[in-house]
């Protein structure tokens, strides 16, 4: 006799000051299970090389690095970094792992933002830029460049926040292919989501419309016209205002990012589109469908926030095509949800 | 290379191509980052591949699970160290491990059998062995026998016999034999006993100790379907089949099971404050929760120290289905308590008894941090640790940080003394009296009764 094969597994894990959930379609129970509690063990493993609040991770080693020092850093360490400079050169600065001094400055201890002085700002913008890590892929080290303009003796401040929970979910997707199984979707507290393969019926999602259903546009569903998204393949990540606050900083200017109330990336990868999700917040809606027409695997929904929060139900929520490609009519939605559904803040849910 | 060109025929950009596309372009980019180098002091460069220098030491690794991959992970902080050949019976293993190490710049090779590594490599300086407990003696000793020093994982053996044989090699040979009691060599763990406990006398006469590890209960250990390994293959290697070699920790072919696997860490500890081993022990335990294992899946052991000062007595507890405080130990003494914990979170002070001398003179020193300063949650220049416990009152924090991973010292007490720069933190015969210490607690619970131990038990 076969054993059951139920239509999905679902397996959460804590780890990187979130919840990680795989939901594997078509494998045997005690078999995802065993393959979910590998992902685990490799999301933390990676936790304890990606984290800065981990005194002894690659990450949190680079933060006591003086100028002029180096770290040789683990393959994980570097290709987070390497990505982190690929998005930030890209996207024109939108997107920066030092923006921490930053943040502490513009943000009082309770996260509102607060008056600085131009003095202030000026001193603090000088430390931060991704421009002060160089990474050398020949021997993976990180050497850190002094900062102009400021005490050049200041460290750096690198937090893998945006980025590293996306490369975590990518890292799993490797593994899980050493396991063979193709039709597995997995999130890091709903922010990212990576889906692979098919979810079949029981993710809502029929055979002739081979995915999964990710739950997208929150509370702005209504403007972009759609509120589920067909994805397989691919990412895709989410960031808002609404649960933390207005949160993200436009590390070009040192003042809180307002262009958007809310931002979706899809890319091919879950650390891009962890990472794009943030940059988009930054960037005006002009520079984010610029970007996704030189990166044609990527695509963007974002809110605008034209007139400020009053006028915000006037507004349209802007969808690049390739977004609105994979939108799914709100009708045909019949969803499975994730028991951490927050679609509403810009987090991403499962449809 | 432009996005256009990484579509499929149907227009979609394939994840696979672009997952590699974009590492190409990482690369370049970071590449030109290269020139910004010049502006800033050039690091020493790491020489992972080419002619060995004056310092450089080339380094085989023999088993490539979870604990070889911490171990190599913590030795590539380590100037010097170039790691060459890496063996492991698992296909599986050696290709993620292998493929990581070439990734990063190491020129390695890959064995599936540690015979055929150590007839090709010629050159290795040092070998790590890391795999399950009982294939440490026979691979030590033939490493040890080929002129190569030896990293050994603990235990040493689940048999005292075999743990014996590796001394008594190591002393044939004049290889050195380090065993993989990290704390040895963790400066919070030697600060704590060797300073405060053992020189200071801070704690005054330590009457009892305690240690314990608990976990949650975990589900066994499975494997992707196409690396099963072959039975034959399994058979040539000594493994009964699949499920004991991924889960080899609960067997007693292959392990000691938990009392073994976790309490030898802290169980040694014991002995290192007293200065002396054991004299009895009691324990109980059994297989009380899991189906199908043979170790016994909790155990409460006593051990029983007749120290100069008097009986002294350490309690300690490994479970297996409740985390419940964690893993950390803590030393009792007239004077005061100290909790320690290889994770610093979980444990990393001291507590005065009223009635206790002055401890100020130890905070001047810097010993210990003064009680009443207050734990900034701040970032400092050098020093950008997050706090995120603060000291109790009473309780006297540890004034010593590692800011490396767990193991690293440890290899580095290993390295330095193959380059004749230091004495091993825990040589073969160190480690063999806490074999013999910890081993005792399984005959224990099987006995159900005090067992005593003779001082000669303890020597080779
Ligand atoms: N010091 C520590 O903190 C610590 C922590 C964990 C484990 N350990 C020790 O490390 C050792 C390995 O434990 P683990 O958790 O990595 O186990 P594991 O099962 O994850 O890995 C063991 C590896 O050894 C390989 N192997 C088995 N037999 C072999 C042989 N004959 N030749 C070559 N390779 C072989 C296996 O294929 C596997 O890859 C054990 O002795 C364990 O007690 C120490």
């Amino acid at each position: 006799m076969t054993p059951d094969v139920p239509p999905l597994c679902r397996f959460a894990h804590e780890a990187m000051t979130t919840v990680f959930e795989v939901v594997v379609a078509g494998q045997e129970e005690t078999y995802a299970r065993q393959a979910s509690a590998a992902v685990f063990r490799e999301i933390d493993r990676l936790e304890g090389l990606l984290s800065r609040f981990q005194p002894v991770s690659d990450i949190a080693q680079i933060n006591r690095l003086r100028p002029g020092e180096s770290l040789r850093v683990c393959l994980e360490a570097f290709e987070c970094l390497q990505l982190a400079a690929q998005v930030h050169a890209d996207t024109g600065g939108a997107f920066d792992v030092t923006v921490g001094p930053l943040m502490n400055l513009m943000r009082d201890a309770k996260g509102n933002w607060q008056r600085v002085t131009d003095a202030e700002l000026a001193a603090a913008r000088a430390v931060v830029g991704m421009e002060r890590l160089v990474l050398n892929p020949q021997d993976f080290t990180v050497t850190i460049r002094p900062a102009t303009g400021a005490d050049p003796a200041t460290n750096v401040e690198v937090d893998l926040g945006a980025i590293g929970k996306g490369y975590a979910l990518d890292k799993a997707a490797e593994l899980l292919a050493d396991w063979e199984i193709p039709d597995v979707l997995l999130h890091s507290g709903t922010s990212s989501v990576l889906a692979l393969g098919h979810g079949g019926d029981a993710a809502g999602c029929p055979a002739d419309q081979r995915g999964w259903r990710l739950g997208v546009a929150g509370d702005w569903s209504r403007q972009a016209g759609f509120d589920t998204v067909l994805l397989s393949g691919a990412a895709l990540s989410g960031s808002g205002t609404e649960v933390k606050g207005q949160h993200v900083l436009d590390p070009r200017t040192g003042r809180p990012a307002s262009n958007h109330l809310a931002a979706w990336a899809i890319a091919p990868s879950a650390a891009l589109s962890d990472a794009l999700s943030t940059a988009f917040m930054v960037m005006t809606t002009a520079e984010v469908n610029a970007y996704c027409r030189s990166h044609v695997e990527v695509a963007a929904l974002v809110v605008e926030k034209r007139r400020g929060l009053l006028r915000m139900l006037g507004d349209k929520a802007t969808a690049t095509p390739a977004f609105a490609a994979r939108a799914v009519p709100p009708g045909e939605s019949n969803a499975l949800r994730l028991e951490q559904n927050i679609a509403s803040d810009g987090k991403t849910s499962v449809g | 290379m432009s996005s256009n060109e990484m579509k499929n025929v149907d227009g979609k950009v394939d994840r696979r191509t672009f997952l590699q596309s974009a590492a190409v372009a990482g690369a370049s980019l970071a590449l030109s980052g290269n020139a910004l180098a010049q502006a800033v002091a050039q690091p020493a460069k790491p020489n992972l591949a080419g002619p060995k220098g004056i310092d450089d030491l080339n380094v085989g690794v023999i088993g490539l699970g979870a604990q070889g991959q911490v171990l190599i992970e913590a030795a590539s902080g380590i100037p010097g160290v170039r790691f060459k050949a890496v063996c492991d019976i698992w296909e599986y293993h050696q290709k993620l491990v292998g493929g990581r190490l070439r990734k990063t710049g190491y020129d390695v090779k890959t064995y599936e059998d540690y015979r055929e590594l150590l007839a090709q490599e010629k050159d290795l300086d040092a070998v790590i062995v890391a795999t399950p407990d009982w294939m440490h003696a026979e691979i030590a000793n033939a490493c040890m026998e080929a002129g190569k020093h030896v990293y050994c994982e603990k235990e040493m053996s689940n048999s005292l016999e075999k743990a014996r044989s590796m001394v008594m090699t190591q002393r044939k040979t004049g290889k050195l034999l380090q065993i993989g009691h990290q704390r040895r060599s963790n400066p919070r763990y030697i600060h704590a006993i060797d300073r405060l406990i053992r020189e200071a006398n801070i704690l005054g006469r330590v009457t009892h100790a305690y240690g314990q590890w608990n976990r949650s209960i975990a589900d066994s250990l499975g494997w992707p379907k196409k690396y099963a390994i072959d039975q034959a293959k399994l058979d040539k290697y000594g493994y009964v089949s699949m499920d004991q070699f991924r889960n080899w920790r609960w067997y007693k072919k292959y392990g000691g099971g938990p009392i073994v696997d976790l309490g030898s860490h802290q169980i040694d500890l014991f002995s290192w404050i007293w200065g002396c081993n054991p004299s009895a022990i009691v324990a109980m335990g059994g297989m009380d929760y899991y189906k199908g294992r043979e170790w016994y899946d909790n155990v409460m052991t006593i051990y029983e120290f007749n120290t100069p000062e008097g009986t002294n007595r350490a309690y300690y507890q490994v479970l297996t289905t409740t985390k419940r405080g964690g893993f950390y130990e803590q030393f009792m003494g007239v004077n005061g308590a100290l909790t320690i914990s290889e994770v610093a979170a979980r444990g990393d002070t001291v507590e005065r008894e009223a009635h206790a001398p002055s401890w100020d003179e130890y905070a001047k020193k810097g010993w210990l941090k003064p009680v009443k300063e207050a734990i900034k949650p701040t970032t400092t220049r050098n020093v950008a640790v997050d706090v995120r416990v603060t000291a109790e009152a009473g309780k006297w924090p540890l004034p010593i940080e590692l800011l490396k991973p767990a193991h690293q010292p440890h290899l580095e007490n290993f390295f330095d003394a193959v380059r004749g720069r230091a004495k091993l933190n825990c040589p073969g015969e160190v480690a063999y009296e806490t074999a013999v210490a910890v081993l005792k607690a399984n005959d224990a619970v099987a006995a159900g009764r005090k067992l005593e131990f003779k001082p000669e038990e303890f020597k080779v």
